[in-house]
C-alpha cells in the first residue's frame, strides 16, 4: 500500500516561512511560544496516560538514510529502546536496524553481554 | 541514485534505489512506494497499487490540465492589502563595510529625522488599528548608531498602540553586533526585543566579507556582545547567517560554530538575491548544504530556517508557499526610509517602482498591488515540481534579473529543495 506523506501542521515556525526571508529577526519571537506550547501539551498528555519520565534519552539525526532515532534507556528493564522514524517505510527500517546494531556494537566495546530475550 | 520522471503526465515520480515518491506540483499530494509497488506501477492497470494510489488521489484520468493555471485557481488573492510592519531605515550609516551589503552604506545622505519616524509610526498604527499586532524593526545601515531615534520611536509606538487599540508590537533590530552599549541592551530588554546579528561564521569566515570600516575584523567584539545579549535571558537572540563564498562549503561547520560558540541557537539562513543580475552560488549545493546544516542545528538543540523550510511545510500541509513579497495573512512588511518614503519591498530600497510617499499610500491603497508577485510567469514553470513552492522569481528578482526567466541556479535551488524535502518525511522541524 503506498504510504502517503503525514500531514504536519505543527512546524516550529507557524509564520509562513518566506515571511522571514527579508525580515531577518521575526521568527525569534516564535521560541518562548512553541517551547510554551510543548510544555502544555506534554502536561495535557501526562493526564491522559499512565508514564514514567524518560531520562538521559538522546534523538540521532541521519541524512542518509534521512530520518530520527530516540535511544533511550528503558527505565524500568535492563535495556534500551530503539525507536527509528525515517523519511519512508524502508528508511525506518534501515535507521531501526542501524541504531540496533550501534548499540550492539557499543554494549560489545564496553564488554556489556548481549541476553537473548525472553 | 535518484531519477525524475513523469508518470501519467502529471505526476512526478522520483526513484532512489528502487523506492520511488510521488508528487503532484500543483495539489502538493505526495506519496511513497516501496519497491514491490514500484514493480506493480510498471504492470498494465489496473493493479493493487493503482488501485491504491487512487484511493490517495493519484489517478491517471483526466487530461493534463495546465499547471500554471490550475495553480492560479488554488491560491489565494497575491494582492496585500495592508501594511502590518515596517522595516525602518535609520540610517545608511554603518560602522563596518560589508562586501555584499544590499543597502548603499555611507552614502552621506540624511538619516531619518524624528519627525519623520512619527510620521511612519502614525502611519503603520493608523492602518492597523484594532489589529492583534504591528511589527518594527529598527534596520541600516547598522541602527544603533541612531539609538535614540530606537528608543524615541519604541516610547511613541507604546503610545500609539494605545490610541490606535493595537495590541502588541512586536520589535526586532538587526544589527551586526560590533557595538552595544549598556544602555542599548537594557532597552532591549525592556521592550522584549528579537535581536538578529548577521555574523557569517567563525573569525576566518566571517572577516571575509564582514570588516569594520578601517579593514579590521571585529570577531572578538561582536563575540563579547553576543555574550552580552545571549546571557540577558528575557531576550531572544538570533544570527542571520548569510550564504557567501567563504562558507558555502562549510555550512555544517559554521552553523556548529555558531551555536557551540557563540550560544546562537536560532539561526537564520539569508536567501540569496541575484544582485548584479544573478545568482552568484550554486543552488543544488546550496540545497544540499542547507539540509546537512539544518540536521547540524537540530542535533545540537539548535533551529535553523532558511527558504528551504518553505518546501517541507508546503508538502506537509498541502499548501502552496509561493508568497514571498507579503505575509501568510495577505499583509505587506515595507521599509520605511529617510524622506517618508516607503518602499514595498523592504530589500530593495533603491527601485523607483517600488518607491511611495506616506500620502501616495494613504490616498492610493491599491499601490501596494506594485509588488505582487506574477505566479508562475513562463511556461516552463509549469513543467517544473517546485511550481507552488517557487512560484517563479518574485517581482524585485525580476526586476534585479531584467526579466520574467528565473536565474538557472534559483531553479536548480528550488528543484532540489522539493526532491529533499520529499525524501524527508520525518517532520523534525
Amino acid at each position: 500500500m503506498p504510504t502517503p506523506r503525514r500531514t504536519k501542521t505543527d512546524h516550529l515556525i507557524h509564520a509562513d516561512v518566506v515571511d522571514s526571508k527579508s525580515k531577518a529577526g521575526v521568527w525569534m519571537g516564535e521560541r518562548a511560544s512553541f517551547q510554551d506550547k510543548q510544555r502544555q501539551i506534554l502536561e495535557g498528555l501526562k493526564d491522559a496516560l499512565n508514564w514514567v519520565p524518560l531520562e538521559g534519552a538522546i534523538m540521532a539525526i541521519s541524512t542518509a538514510p534521512a530520518g530520527i532515532t530516540v535511544i533511550a534507556p528503558n527505565p524500568t528493564l535492563p535495556g534500551l529502546i530503539v525507536l527509528a522514524d525515517g523519511g519512508s517505510p524502508a528508511a525506518s527500517a534501515l535507521l531501526q536496524a542501524n541504531g540496533e546494531d550501534l548499540v550492539r556494537q557499543v554494549m560489545s566495546d564496553l564488554g556489556i553481554a548481549e541476553e537473548a530475550a525472553a | 541514485m535518484a531519477a525524475t520522471r513523469l508518470l501519467w503526465g502529471k505526476y512526478f515520480q522520483y526513484d532512489r534505489d528502487g523506492e520511488a515518491a510521488l508528487l503532484d506540483p500543483v495539489a502538493l499530494n505526495s506519496c511513497y512506494l516501496d519497491r514491490r509497488e514500484v514493480t506493480d506501477l510498471s504492470a498494465v492497470s489496473p493493479t493493487a497499487t493503482h488501485d491504491a494510489l487512487a484511493e490517495l488521489g493519484f489517478t491517471p484520468d483526466g487530461p493534463a490540465a495546465d499547471r500554471r493555471e490550475a495553480l492560479r485557481n488554488l491560491v489565494l488573492d497575491p494582492t496585500p492589502h495592508r501594511i502590518s510592519g515596517l522595516r525602518i531605515v535609520l540610517t545608511d550609516r554603518c560602522n563596518m563595510a560589508c562586501t555584499y551589503c544590499f543597502v548603499d552604506t555611507n552614502s552621506g545622505k540624511p538619516d531619518m529625522t524624528e519627525e519623520e519616524l512619527a510620521e511612519g509610526l502614525r502611519y503603520l498604527f493608523e492602518e492597523n488599528a484594532g489589529q492583534d499586532e504591528v511589527s518594527i524593526q529598527w534596520f541600516g545601515g547598522e541602527p544603533t548608531i541612531r539609538f535614540d531615534l530606537m528608543q524615541y520611536g519604541d516610547e511613541l509606538a507604546d503610545r500609539l498602540a494605545v490610541e490606535h487599540q493595537v495590541k502588541r508590537v512586536r520589535r526586532t533590530v538587526v544589527t551586526n553586533g560590533a557595538r552595544l552599549t549598556d544602555e542599548a541592551l537594557n532597552h532591549f530588554i525592556r521592550y522584549e526585543y528579537g535581536v538578529g546579528i548577521s555574523i557569517d561564521g567563525p573569525p576566518d569566515i566571517n572577516s571575509a566579507n564582514r570588516l569594520l570600516l578601517g579593514g579590521q575584523p571585529a570577531d572578538t567584539r561582536i563575540r563579547g556582545n553576543v555574550q552580552r545579549l545571549v546571557g540577558a535571558d528575557e531576550l531572544h537572540v538570533g544570527c542571520n547567517l548569510t550564504p557567501t563564498a567563504a562558507n558555502i562549503g562549510r555550512l555544517a561547520e559554521t552553523v556548529a560554530w555558531i551555536i557551540d560558540t557563540l550560544g546562537l541557537k536560532f539561526i537564520y539562513v539569508n536567501t540569496p538575491i541575484p544582485t548584479g543580475g544573478r545568482w552568484r552560488v550554486n543552488g543544488r549545493d546550496l540545497a544540499r548544504e542547507l539540509y546537512e546544516a539544518r540536521l547540524v542545528a537540530l542535533s545540537k538543540g539548535g533551529l535553523l530556517f532558511s527558504v528551504l523550510d518553505r518546501a517541507f511545510q508546503a508538502l506537509d500541509t498541502r499548501r502552496p508557499m509561493l508568497f514571498d513579497h507579503m505575509q501568510g495573512d495577505g499583509t505587506l512588511n515595507a521599509a520605511y526610509l529617510p524622506g517618508k518614503r516607503v518602499s514595498l519591498c523592504d530589500i530593495n530600497f533603491t527601485e523607483p517602482d517600488f518607491l511611495f510617499t506616506l500620502n501616495e499610500l494613504r490616498h492610493h491603497p491599491e499601490v501596494l498591488g506594485t509588488v505582487t508577485k506574477r505566479i508562475a510567469p513562463i511556461p516552463a514553470c509549469g513543467d517544473c515540481p517546485a511550481l507552488a513552492i517557487c512560484g517563479g522569481p518574485s517581482r524585485n528578482e525580476q526586476l534585479l534579473i531584467g526579466g520574467d526567466t528565473p536565474d538557472p541556479e534559483m531553479c536548480a535551488f528550488y528543484t532540489e529543495t522539493v526532491e529533499i524535502a520529499l525524501w524527508d518525511n520525518t517532520g523534525v522541524q
